[in-house]
């Protein structure tokens, strides 16, 4: 493919999403940095056979953790049956026990999940991780591709590259499967919001109702949008973009000054969809990741298609024997932490860093889970007038409506470190468009 | 049994006017195995919508709103409970129970305390009756030491607290000691305010002590709601516009007819 046309013309992509506002906010030192989120026009290409292969066993990932979620606050199965050991749930900071005994419309948790996935020398696919909460990220790589049919039209002519414009049809599906009668929002905390950009464009494309906290609220156990003539809509679901933690004042963190207060009640009560549900955070746990495989073979009786990176938790006897003998070649991530945080590769530990390390894991063998450095494969970026290789990862979309389906897409985000292997955009880095081929 | 009528009464006054005002309230008691309850009487003023929910952990809640410009808040429930005391109330555990919270996060000395604490029972009541007697003897009621934000581990810092630091360290201590523990809130008998104890899970179902008074828990209690500790059982919780200061007055009577 030439790509050589995009190549050039990667100096006014990267102007024009500046203009739009595509961002990404870090915290670095307990300050909060907003920057752009540079483009590389070379994409990421996923052939035919390779995404058919995705497909499934992103699917049936899915599927799984929505089986999870509605058996963890449900009937409690997998747990009584001792296949994930109860307190890896219950004392998770994931599980919220005020969502106990809700339903959500259709038993849907996980609407959009964004799996992080890399692909290995050895060409097979890794789950680095699952995020079921408010993952982000679809919109970059689908304006990304505006832009590049706008400047290479040939290319999208000449190449059978699937069209990716679908993610607001697709969006719009699936919070429509969930609606209980009523308009569709997307929530935004403001314009201050470094994905404030996203918000507004998803809204945009799907014809929701881009609304502020403060703009919804509850009267008879329903959700209303106060509209800008004062008149009030019911809200029938609800794609809401601030965190557990901030969406009910009166449930939740009372601190919080956005939310929408009793809105948990609402939603407890059948009468709004929540997207993603409240809660979901019990099921992309890093603790909780170890399982999925597991919770595959539980809830599907299948075999996974896709493996997850091979992992270790210390918490078991024999795996924790391995990581304490293995601690300076495995990567050692805190359970707690997300968004490239608490992650430590033990290769880059002094002797007495390592000790310490190893005394910590054993002290608190649940807080810890341990991987071996998954050697993946590079992809080219532009830096200045060459191409070098950079790490890079996957994040594919997946979306859960009357059936799940994978995005023919997906945020491909790189190290712009030659030495870094964490390309989570928390920590910097930019991203390139994914190409799916159809043939 | 016993037939107890009780009245719960809050009121709210602001200086200066507050509006868009939401509140959430678990003051209003629920029937279960041990409590038969009959509202006699019940307001909540002013208020748009009132609706009745149930919360994650069983309580019943009252949830609703009020819009315009106020200085007065208040809510009565009264009602009359038969109450059957010293049983067990069956139900199948939650392991969310059995493990730590923000309250009864059991620090060093916590730790230490319950290390020292030789449990001969041989049985979840017998063993926590045996908690109990213990935080008698080393834990004093201070009235005023200790505030709502307190945990287990402050508290047991200073040796002293009200109902809600004696239902946490006790619960703390339980947890430590494999026995599934939880908050309750409540009325009892008498004139004054509201009061917490704990409710231990034998086996069969939950059972109420009663550290801060050394008490089994028997038909002098009414229940309003439970939880895992305090945080998840504020008997009322509000949200409003305005910069008003506020006065609470609380009125509780429960008393044997």
């Amino acid at each position: 493919m030439n790509m050589e046309q995009l190549v050039n013309h990667v100096d006014g992509i990267n102007r024009l999403l500046a203009r739009y506002g595509v961002k990404f906010g870090i915290y670095k030192n307990q300050t909060f940095h907003e920057q752009l989120f540079p483009f590389d026009a070379i994409p990421r290409v996923i052939s035919k056979d390779d995404f058919a292969l995705l497909e499934r066993g992103l699917i049936q990932r899915v599927d799984a953790l929505n089986l999870f979620l509605k058996d963890v606050y449900g009937e409690k199965k997998i747990i009584k049956d001792g296949v994930i050991p109860e307190e890896f749930v219950f004392s998770s900071s994931g599980y919220l026990a005020e969502c106990e005994g809700a339903c959500p419309p259709k038993d849907i948790y996980s609407h959009i999940s964004g799996i992080d996935l890399v692909q290995g020398k050895d060409g097979n696919w890794y789950i680095l991780e699952d995020n079921l909460r408010i993952p982000s990220g679809a919109s970059y790589p689908l304006i990304a591709r505006e832009l590049e049919r706008r400047v290479a039209p040939d290319t999208f002519r000449k190449n059978p590259i699937i069209d990716n414009r679908n993610y607001a049809k697709m969006l719009t599906d699936t919070m429509e499967y969930v609606n209980t009668g009523g308009i569709r929002v997307i929530m935004t905390p403001g314009r201050y919001n470094a994905a404030y950009f996203e918000h507004s464009y998803l809204a945009e494309r799907t014809g929701s109702v881009l609304a502020m906290c403060s703009d919804l609220f509850v009267e008879k156990n329903h959700l209303y949008y106060r509209d800008y003539r004062g008149g009030k809509q019911k809200v029938g679901v609800i794609y809401r973009r601030i965190s557990d933690e901030y969406l009910d004042p009166m449930t939740f963190n009372p601190e919080s000054l956005i939310g929408v207060p009793n809105i948990m009640d609402v939603y407890r009560s059948g009468n709004v969809a929540i997207v993603n549900a409240p809660g979901n955070g019990i099921a992309d746990d890093k603790g909780i990741y170890y399982f999925v495989p597991k919770m595959i073979r539980y809830y599907l009786d299948q075999e996974p298609v896709l493996r997850n990176a091979p992992t270790y938790l210390p918490y078991y006897e024999e795996d924790r024997k391995y990581v304490l003998e293995n601690i300076h070649k495995l990567v050692i991530k805190d359970v707690a932490e997300a968004g490239g945080y608490g992650v430590i590769f033990g290769n880059e530990l002094s002797k007495e860093k390592l000790e310490d390390m190893k005394e910590l894991v054993t002290r608190e063998s649940r807080r810890f889970i341990a991987q071996e450095v998954i050697d993946f494969q590079d992809l080219y970026i532009v830096e200045g007038d060459e191409k070098v290789a950079r790490k890079a990862d996957l994040r594919a979309f997946v979306l859960s409506g009357e059936t799940t389906k994978v995005w023919p897409s997906g945020l491909t985000r790189f190290s712009r470190n030659p030495d870094s292997f964490v390309v989570n955009s928390s920590q910097g880095g930019g991203f390139k468009d994914t190409w799916v081929l159809s043939q | 049994m016993k037939s107890l009528q009780f009245t719960y009464r809050m009121e709210l006054k602001f200086d200066q006017p507050v509006c868009d005002h939401y509140f959430a309230l678990r003051c209003v008691p629920a029937s279960n195995d041990v409590q038969d309850i009959q509202i006699t009487s019940r307001y909540v003023s002013p208020a748009d919508s009132l609706d009745e929910v149930i919360d994650g952990f069983g309580n019943h809640k009252y949830v609703g709103h009020y819009m315009a410009n106020h200085m007065k808040f208040s809510y009565e429930v009264e009602g009359i409970a038969r109450v059957k005391g010293m049983q067990v109330q069956p139900e199948s555990l939650h392991p969310m129970y059995k493990y730590p919270t923000r309250y009864t996060e059991p620090t060093e000395e916590l730790i230490e305390y319950g290390e020292s604490l030789t449990l001969t029972a041989g049985d979840n009541l017998g063993n926590a009756i045996q908690i109990m007697d213990a935080l008698y003897r080393d834990f004093k009621y201070v009235s005023g030491s200790t505030d709502i934000h307190t945990t287990a581990g402050e508290a047991w810092k200073k040796r002293m607290g009200v109902c809600q630091d004696y239902a946490h360290i006790m619960i703390t201590l339980c947890r430590m000691k494999g026995i599934p523990a939880r908050y309750v809130n409540g009325l009892m008998i008498g004139e004054g305010y509201t009061h917490a104890w704990v409710e231990i899970y034998t086996g069969e179902g939950w059972y109420g002590l009663d550290p801060t008074n050394h008490l089994h828990v028997d038909d002098y209690y009414i229940k309003l709601a439970h939880g895992r500790d305090y945080g998840d059982c504020v008997l009322d919780k509000g949200l409003f516009l305005g910069q008003a200061r506020q006065t609470q007055t609380i009125y509780a009577n429960v008393e044997e007819i």
